[in-house]
């Protein structure tokens, strides 16, 4: 993976401005979230596994 | 002055029965919090006038004859993310100096005042919480007050500091991938997150809002239980705050701990933890008569998913900030954040499915099981400064794998109580987490009880 391009491109696309030393703290650290993507790209989901539910449609009221 | 009464109940009774004033207890309070300032460095800010203030009206109240709340008089600290009216929230962090005061309190720190508390000091922590030492870029890092050399953990180091300190009896923190149950186990004191969505995070600064929790810290779980109980009920200020009714704690009685079906955990939880603090949970599990060993299927995956939903949540979340105030941040914070933004969304939206999943695969396992114990942190505290540890012989960075064995946990929200062990290894104390199923803290509070009556369990 080319994280020096990788940045490159998408910093511009978030309209960020990262100097040197940032740059490549960034390329680790997206290192690292490559790694734990890898790991969860191991859980066998299917196309009925929906997102945890994070929004409610109606207000909630106090039991 | 007479000497403060130890934990809370005892300065709330003393206080209720007219032993002792509001007022000195809170003076004495703030002297020590300043003393301990000086040593430990766990306070941002310290209230002094408007907590003597505060105090002074609980007396007038009793003076009046007037019943007093729960906590009446109990000094307490919170987290320096927390809003406190007329007060500028910190959240650990350069960029919101220039921040209006709070207009309101958080609702968690109004629930405390409704019960007759006095908030004395705003805690340090890691900035944005996005942390688990407590080495604070702007604010200094908090020292272990079993060892001035060595972390509180984080990210709410303050709070677990004031409380291993004997400062104070209560504090707020908050926990997100283990920012309560990581400093609590470090410093050795009683830390609780609870289910998610069960206590407000109404007025508490965010970072990742599908796993933000709140929860106090103490020196005994009755004390735990008494702030708990006084941070219950829905509130429509939170988005996800539940439609539960209030569980509150009656007793903390170790009696009903036999009916309980208890168990450790192998596999991850023993392969990302030194042996002394498998040790610890193995203590817990012979003198609770625990023999039973489970296995949690993909509790790596669950870490995993749960620091891609982190990155990417709270990179969104500082994204317009990181565009026009990136040098306000600690370069190390800003670096992290920046990462989680560029990360292709299909990453945290898997991340979310496999939650759901991983949900399900903990229900299952809660059909079988009614406790499990694990340890909280895969070491005890370490050097403040130091990069790198070892866990089982393998090098890891220490900012990064405090956390291990608590984000699967809090990724699903399922309620935990870490109870201290004390001089685990070399002198320091270790925690280990009871976790129960989604809404029974009461389960978690009944093991914590029989560990204390127990001996096994105590602040250190």
């Amino acid at each position: 993976m080319d994280w020096p391009a990788y940045i490159e491109q998408t910093s511009a696309l978030l309209r960020l401005t990262l100097n040197h030393e940032s740059r490549i703290a960034v390329a680790r650290n997206l290192q690292l979230i490559a790694a734990m993507n890898e790991l969860v790209n191991d859980a066998a989901l299917t196309d009925a596994d929906e997102p945890a539910p994070s929004f409610c449609a109606s207000p909630t009221r106090e039991s | 002055m007479n000497a403060i009464p130890i934990g809370a109940h005892r300065i709330a009774q003393a206080i209720g029965r007219g032993e002792m004033t509001a007022q000195a207890i809170v003076s004495e309070t703030l002297h020590q919090l300043d003393v301990a300032q000086r040593s430990f460095n766990l306070a941002t800010s310290i209230f002094h006038l408007q907590a003597l203030a505060d105090a002074r009206a609980i007396d007038e109240k009793r003076a009046r004859g007037e019943t007093l709340g729960p906590l009446a008089g109990v000094p307490i600290g919170v987290k320096d993310l927390f809003d406190i009216k007329g007060v500028v929230t910190l959240a650990g962090s350069r960029c919101l100096r220039d921040n209006a005061p709070a207009a309101l309190d958080a609702t968690a720190v109004e629930k405390l005042r409704a019960a007759d508390a006095v908030i004395v000091a705003a805690l340090n922590m890691d900035e944005f919480a996005y942390g688990f030492v407590t080495e604070n870029h702007h604010y200094g890092a908090t020292k272990n007050p079993h060892d001035t050399a060595r972390i509180c953990g984080g990210s709410s180091g303050g709070s677990a500091c004031a409380i291993a300190a004997n400062v104070l009896p209560i504090t707020l923190g908050t926990d997100t991938n283990g920012s309560i149950r990581v400093p609590a186990s470090l410093s050795g004191v009683f830390g609780l997150k609870p289910t998610y969505g069960r206590l407000s995070r109404a007025g508490a600064y965010p970072f990742v809002a599908s796993f933000d929790h709140i929860g106090p810290f103490a020196r005994t779980s009755a004390d735990l239980a008494l702030a708990y109980n006084a941070l219950q009920g829905f509130d429509p200020r939170d988005p996800v705050s539940a439609a539960m009714p209030k569980a509150p704690i009656k007793c903390t009685s170790s009696d009903a701990v036999g009916g309980l079906r208890i168990a450790r955990a192998d596999g991850y939880f023993l392969e990302h933890a030194e042996p002394y603090a498998t040790g610890a949970v193995n203590t817990c599990a012979s003198a609770l008569g625990s023999t039973r060993i489970v296995s949690i299927a993909d509790a790596a995956l669950a870490r995993a998913a749960a620091f891609l939903i982190t990155a990417s949540e709270g990179g969104a979340l500082h994204l317009d900030r990181l565009r026009t105030h990136a040098e306000q941040y600690d370069p190390a914070t800003r670096d992290r954040l920046i990462a989680g933004t560029m990360m292709p969304a299909a990453w945290p939206n898997r991340a979310q499915r496999f939650r759901a999943r991983f949900r399900a695969t903990m229900a299952a396992l809660f059909e079988t099981v009614d406790v499990l114990l694990l340890p909280a942190t895969p070491c005890v505290a370490t050097q403040i400064g130091q990069t790198e540890m070892q866990i089982r012989e393998k090098t890891v960075p220490v900012r990064a794998s405090m956390g291990l064995l608590t984000q699967p946990i809090s990724f699903i929200g399922l309620p935990v109580l870490t109870v201290p062990l004390p001089n685990v290894f070399d002198g320091m104390p270790l925690g280990v987490q009871i976790v129960a199923p989604p809404w029974r803290e009461d389960w978690c509070f009944v093991v914590a009880a029989a560990l204390e009556s127990l001996g096994v369990a105590r602040s250190q």
